[in-house]
């Protein structure tokens, strides 16, 4: 006898429907290996905040394709609770979070986890090491970086951008959370600047990534491609010397890698760096890099140089960027205090945040 | 120059001219540690594999600090899933440290990443036939966690687990489920001496022109910047960037840094390897 007063599911169950993912994220790769996306990057957007900027990278090709949007705010140097030990340093915090509409497909909790408080770690690192912390003494600095979309998902461990490779990407090594922490901490540099706390330098965040070079005819099948490849790079870090005929892999340094852009990244380093002082806050590198200088690159340059100076060079590319920022800024509030007529600096030394930007 | 401490994490009971002397003897050539140590010297250690009856793999690593780590290694034959996760999810790593609220993501996150490191191979060696995987736990527990950064004690631990770590063979065909020999002793190794090994992290602290490995929490304190170096095999499969320090460090420092962690890394390497033996 069944059951008639309540409705009741099929007896055997469903399936849930399978959805084929769209097509719209397929990007085609125009960009030329070493040049940066271009960067649009503006100060002083959130009125409450000390300081604050909103970057976003810009993709050509049409509205819907998913890109990396994030704002910055940045609060303080402000008096810590008197409930905390006495600090001779400013205490930087930063925390970064993902907005729920942030990823393509599935939602984040608004609840921080593991990668979040990962990201929000290594971004306080790279900030920390540029503010001049000894110059605020008691006093906190909060930063608060919200990505509001991160293109095409993190490729982190418990997202569901780690289809790989038959998703339309290269497969390999994931740089979605690289280009995202990187991008929040050239934005929260700019907010820091912005707030007119005194740096050592302005700190940028650059991508680079080694990437396996795919032979034409392959082309078609990529997912028989990425496992073969695998399977090579797998050879190569045998310790044992393995025949003689080894096909040495090839690989070409793309800055600013874009997890759309469908390569096959070997390994990807992420630098925070500050241009002015070339040094180098934060390094995060992924994927295998052989450190063995038998030249094993295109030109005899071992594969740590080449990635960590790849990185570097996309950092001092996005550092024009938050240059520019940040004297725009300065300008107009030296316009709006008369000091400035047109574009020429009539006086600079005695504006009130004039001291943090370097050229 | 006193460097001044960075947080709450790294900081020691040591007073800002104790900082300042410590800091100036390590930046000497050659430099004096407290303990007399050479710069890639570890501190001594006790390791023992294989003691736990009813996993995998297991080992335990004690250091003269204090340090207590156990990991056990165990494996579940699980169906594929069209799970979002894909491949990534078949190892799965716990890091319970005792004591202490797991939010910290770091530990979990280093040993995750450097594991599943595209092209080590171990991943095609969890494949039971057409329909079934291997899911392997990974459950690190930290017992008495070291006066200093836990980085290299559990990975260490975790690389003489995994290196014991063995798996019945399948006996089934490829399309059939899984069946599995009766016998242990033709169990399969997780990770074939013939074959890329587990990675481990090393912690490297760079003061002045000199390099420090296995730090104590002193050493970290007064450290420029400090790196834990990710090695799997011969090759770097991760860097990452601790708390501590203050400013920046030129680009040369970071390199030299890696490209010395790989040669202590070998040296590790063979130690632990004879830590198996025994």
């Amino acid at each position: 006898m069944t059951d008639r007063r309540r409705i009741n599911g099929p007896s055997e169950g469903t399936a849930p429907p399978v959805f084929l993912t769209s097509s719209t994220r397929k990007a085609i790769t125009k960009r030329s290996p070493t040049t940066l996306r271009k960067i649009f990057l503006k100060t002083s957007l959130t009125p409450p905040a000390t300081g604050s900027a909103f970057l976003e990278l810009p993709t050509p090709q049409n509205s819907t394709t998913p890109t990396l949007k994030l704002t910055a705010s940045v609060y303080g140097p402000r008096p810590l609770p008197p409930s905390t030990t006495f600090s001779p340093n400013a205490r930087l915090t930063a925390e970064l979070k993902f907005s729920p509409f942030s990823t393509p497909g599935r939602r984040r909790g608004y609840v921080r986890d593991g990668v979040e408080r990962d990201l929000s770690a290594q971004l306080s690192i790279a900030l920390a090491k540029s503010v001049d912390v000894g110059k605020y003494p008691k006093s906190g600095i909060d930063v608060f970086v919200s990505v509001l979309d991160c293109e095409g998902g993190l490729g982190d461990l418990d997202s569901d951008a780690g289809k790989g490779r038959d998703s339309g990407k290269g497969g390999g090594v994931e740089v979605g959370l690289m280009s995202v922490l990187a991008g929040a901490i050239s934005c929260a540099s700019a907010a820091i600047a912005d707030a007119g706390i005194e740096c050592f330098d302005l700190v940028a965040g650059g991508v680079a990534g080694l990437v396996l070079e795919k032979p034409k005819w392959r082309k078609g099948k990529k997912a028989d491609a990425g496992q073969e490849e695998e399977m090579d790079v797998a050879e190569d870090g045998d310790s044992k010397p393995s025949g003689k005929k080894k096909s040495r892999r090839t690989l070409t340094l793309v800055l600013d890698p874009s997890p759309t852009d469908g390569y096959f990244i070997v390994a990807a380093a992420m630098v925070a760096y500050m241009a002015a002082r070339d040094e180098l806050t934060l390094i995060w590198t992924k994927g295998s890099i052989d450190p063995a200088g038998d030249g094993d690159g295109d030109d005899g340059v071992e594969e740590v140089e080449r990635v960590i100076d790849g990185a570097i060079t996309a950092a001092t590319g996005v550092r024009l960027v938050i240059n520019e920022a940040v004297k725009e800024r300065l300008l107009l509030g030296l316009k709006e205090m008369g000091l400035v007529k047109g574009n020429a600096v009539v006086a600079s030394g005695d504006a009130d945040d004039g001291d943090t930007v370097m050229v | 120059m006193a460097p001044i401490q960075a947080s709450q994490q790294t900081s020691t009971p040591l007073s800002p001219v104790e900082l300042s002397y410590l800091h100036t003897s390590l930046t000497l050539t050659p430099p004096i540690r407290p303990d007399s140590r050479s710069p890639t010297q570890f501190r001594p250690l006790i390791a023992e594999s294989d003691i736990l009856p009813s996993t995998n793999g297991s080992a335990r690593m004690i250091w003269g600090d204090g340090g207590e780590c156990i990991v056990g290694v165990k494996a579940e034959a699980e169906k594929n899933s069209a799970a979002p996760g894909g491949s990534k999810d078949w190892i799965e790593i716990n890091v319970e440290v005792s004591g202490q609220r797991d939010d910290d993501a770091f530990l979990g996150m280093t040993v995750a990443e450097s594991l599943l490191v595209p092209g080590s191979g171990v991943l095609e060696r969890l494949v039971l036939g057409e329909r079934f995987h291997w899911k392997v736990f990974v459950d690190i527990l930290l017992l008495t966690p070291p006066l200093s950064h836990p980085a290299t004690l559990l990975t260490l631990t975790t690389y003489l687990a995994l290196r014991n770590t063995f798996l019945p063979k399948s006996v089934s065909e490829v399309a059939e489920d899984p069946v599995f020999d009766d016998d242990w002793g033709n169990a399969l190794p997780l990770y074939p001496t013939d074959k890329i090994p587990p990675p481990i992290t090393l912690l490297v602290v760079s003061v002045g022109e000199n390099i420090f490995f296995d730090p104590t929490r002193e050493e970290l304190a007064v450290g420029d910047i400090i790196l834990a170096v990710s090695i799997c095999g011969k090759k770097v499969v991760g860097v990452r960037t601790l708390e501590g320090g203050n400013g920046g460090v030129g680009r040369a420092v970071i390199k030299r840094v890696i490209k010395e962690s790989c040669q202590v890394a070998e040296e590790v390497f063979g130690s632990l390897n004879s830590v198996e033996e025994n």
